[in-house]
């Protein structure tokens, strides 16, 4: 089984300063672009200028590989980052942008031959220096999960998300008992994340739950807040209430249903719920 | 092959490459500039 730290939105990200080797390196090739061009070399430049948007592009997606292999280490995961490999097409991109710039933005050109050699060179520095996501790795976890780390980590962060609006709109709601129970379905709902962060194989079964169903409480619990901070409307209250206890419902059965790794008759009754929703108007 | 060896070695040859044929790119517009 793999684990998963959970996201902590106040957790300091720390700077990520490998791949700005990549953006110093072809910097210059931008001026070149703009000198060439002033000089009236229109191919030069042109290769130039493609070589360094395709420089940035490389460096730009490198470093997203680097930072969502940071991310899985950090949250101890251990499965393939990401369903592209980020790391060996910016290396790949680099690579043809350099040979462009050698093949035809130089003045005394490298020839198409040694080109063709630069930018292999460039590729296999790309692979030492940089590594490929996941190539060489053997990983007999990644198949059975069927989830990446870059689409757990966009699920749970959304999820979390949801959860601190929800908290954050229930500190609006005038009403005691609404507030006591809104902070124990933040609580329960925190605890379906961490039961996927314990094992992400049922991020699959709790998707529905985290994306669909959180972002329905969260739209009730905003819309309640937004209109009872003056006085207070009884009939909205009640079918608030209601709604909250068929909330408080779905997440203990969601929390059984991770348990028994049923998803068919609650993605039913998140369906109801989404319907109770928006026919209690409370949204 | 040991990690930080293999990091040293693909900085140098993208050192070599990268940087080499940016800064050649920039240097070799410079006589024409001066000109």
């Amino acid at each position: 089984m793999v684990t998963v730290k959970r996201y902590d939105p106040d957790a300091k990200q720390p700077i990520l300063w490998r791949g700005w080797l990549l953006y110093l390196l072809s910097f210059p090739l931008l001026p070149a672009a703009l000198f060439a061009l002033q000089d009236g070399f229109q191919v030069i430049a042109l290769a130039r200028g493609v070589g360094f948007g395709l420089a940035i592009a490389a460096a730009t997606l490198i470093r997203k590989g680097i930072r969502l292999d940071n991310e899985a280490i950090r949250r101890n995961l251990r499965r393939r980052a990401s369903t592209v490999r980020y790391r060996a097409v910016g290396a790949g991109l680099l690579s043809l942008g350099m040979f462009l710039v050698a093949w035809l933005g130089l003045h005394t050109g490298y020839g198409l031959p040694g080109s063709v050699m630069l930018g292999l060179a460039v590729l296999l520095g790309c692979y030492l220096y940089y590594d490929f996501d996941g190539i060489g790795r053997k990983d007999p976890e990644i198949a059975a999960v069927g989830i990446t780390t870059e689409e757990l980590v966009e699920l749970l962060d959304e999820a979390e998300g949801r959860i601190v609006a929800i908290e954050n709109a229930s500190r609006d709601i005038p009403n005691v008992e609404f507030r006591d129970r809104l902070r124990r379905i933040a609580t329960e709902a925190r605890a379906i994340l961490e039961t996927i962060e314990r094992d992400p194989v049922d991020a699959r079964r709790a998707r529905k739950f985290l994306k669909v169903y959180l972002d329905g409480a969260r739209q009730v619990t905003e819309g309640y807040a937004r209109t009872h901070r003056g006085p207070e409307a009884p009939v909205l209250e009640d079918n608030f209430r209601r709604v909250l206890g068929t909330i408080e419902t779905v997440i203990a059965e969601q929390q059984e249903k991770l348990r028994e790794n049923n998803v068919l008759d609650l993605d039913v009754k998140i369906e109801v719920l989404q319907m109770q929703l928006e026919n209690e108007g409370v949204t | 092959m040991p990690k930080p060896l293999q990091r040293v070695i693909g900085f140098m040859i993208l050192l070599a490459t990268v940087g080499q044929v940016s800064c050649q790119a920039l240097l070799a517009q410079a006589p024409v500039l001066i000109g």
